[in-house]
């Protein structure tokens, strides 16, 4: 579990608001696995029930998600003038990536995790519980919705 | 933003989630022995706290139904009910209780379930909703069932105390207070559990119906 982590933490920044409750929801996710281990059979990559179950947990965590989407921004422009001056241009990027995923819901945004981390269509599929096909519309549907989104702003 | 700039970013952010994010094993296991925050847990802290309420009532009631059978002088509710009235009240409340009790367990048991299930995201979503419907059904008919017993007993003592029931308004209105009690409990129950979770559920269904509806379309 502590090597696979590095999961845990992307589904928390690609769910989270803030520090607060990126931590509140990597100890659920965390605590959620250690219950689920039994279930695991070994049937599939280790890697793929992590992320089932990360995302499972994040996608049924309670919190308004309007409100977060809120938050989200206000806390990242809170954060913004403390950055280190060399390190603008990667903030700006990392900041355009978060204000693009607040735009997607969070089944969108498990997909957008998993293509983001280079997951095998295949993978995606067993992973959400659909066809390969859907990944691939689901994938284009995104990209229109970010290109849509792009436009209006 | 394109998808390009998108995958930049993220292997940026990666760094950053290297970088930054990597936690202790020992902070790893704290985690895992620590009590979870999440509404599921509340929801069952709730029930947990229900059911051993339900549990020690059921005992009280049961026990004060017995007693009052055994030393009818020292019947609690000598003031107001006779000895054969004071037993069915507590006996019946006893009942009550009992299936409150139970649904309350039942509504428990869905709940454990959803907890340990490691599906993918549209099972696990399916699973999770149809638990909790059953979940929340089962918390309000706990919930419903202890008001009108309560109201009606109530009803009964102090309209009947030196009035005998026989064929009139009085006495169809204690036959119709559980019914019309029950029902407002009912209401007044699934009123409160929409306000909690109603909004929460829509959304997960919305989900759910775009995974489904999508993929018949292909």
């Amino acid at each position: 579990m502590n090597e696979s982590q590095g999961i845990v933490h992307k589904v928390c920044r690609m769910y989270c608001d803030d520090d607060a409750h990126r931590e509140d929801l990597f100890q659920e996710i965390i605590l959620q696995l250690w219950k689920s281990y039994p279930t695991y059979k070994g049937e599939s990559k280790f890697s793929s029930w992590m992320y089932r179950v990360a995302l499972n947990v994040a996608i049924q965590d309670f919190r308004k998600e309007k409100k977060r989407k809120l938050l989200f921004l206000e806390s990242f422009e809170l954060k913004e003038p403390a950055s280190i001056p060399k390190n603008e241009q990667r903030d700006e990027q990392i900041k355009a990536l978060y204000k693009a995923i607040s735009n997607l819901d969070k089944i969108e945004r498990a997909i957008m995790l998993l293509y983001l981390d280079e997951v095998a269509n295949e993978e995606i599929a067993d992973i959400v519980g659909i066809s390969q096909n859907y990944v691939r519309v689901k994938m284009t549907r995104i990209r229109t919705k970010l290109a849509n989104k792009i436009k209006t702003d | 933003m394109n998808i390009i700039e998108l995958k930049s970013a993220w292997s940026l952010l990666e760094q950053e989630i290297i970088g930054k994010d990597s936690v202790e094993k020992s902070e790893i296991m704290r985690s895992v022995h620590s009590k979870s925050k999440s509404e599921i847990a509340k929801i069952k802290k709730g029930l947990q706290m229900k059911f051993f309420l339900a549990s020690i009532s059921f005992v009280f009631a049961a026990g004060l139904a017995i007693f009052s059978y055994l030393k009818p002088s020292l019947n609690p509710l000598d003031f107001i009910l006779s000895t054969i009235e004071s037993v069915s009240f507590f006996g019946i409340m006893a009942l009550s209780i009992g299936v409150v009790a139970y649904f309350n367990f039942l509504a428990y048991s869905q709940i454990e379930a959803i907890e340990k299930s490691a599906l993918n995201l549209k099972e696990n979503l399916q699973f999770f909703i149809d638990a909790m419907k059953k979940a929340i059904a089962f918390n309000i008919y706990s919930d419903t069932i202890i008001a009108p017993v309560i109201f009606t007993w109530v009803y009964y003592a102090y309209t009947f105390s030196d009035y005998p029931i026989g064929t009139n308004g009085r006495t169809l209105l204690l036959f119709m207070f559980p019914f019309v009690v029950g029902v407002c409990s009912y209401l007044f129950g699934r009123f409160i559990q929409q306000l909690k979770f109603g909004r929460y559920m829509d959304r997960l269904s919305g989900y759910l119906k775009s995974l489904q509806k999508n993929e018949a379309e292909l």
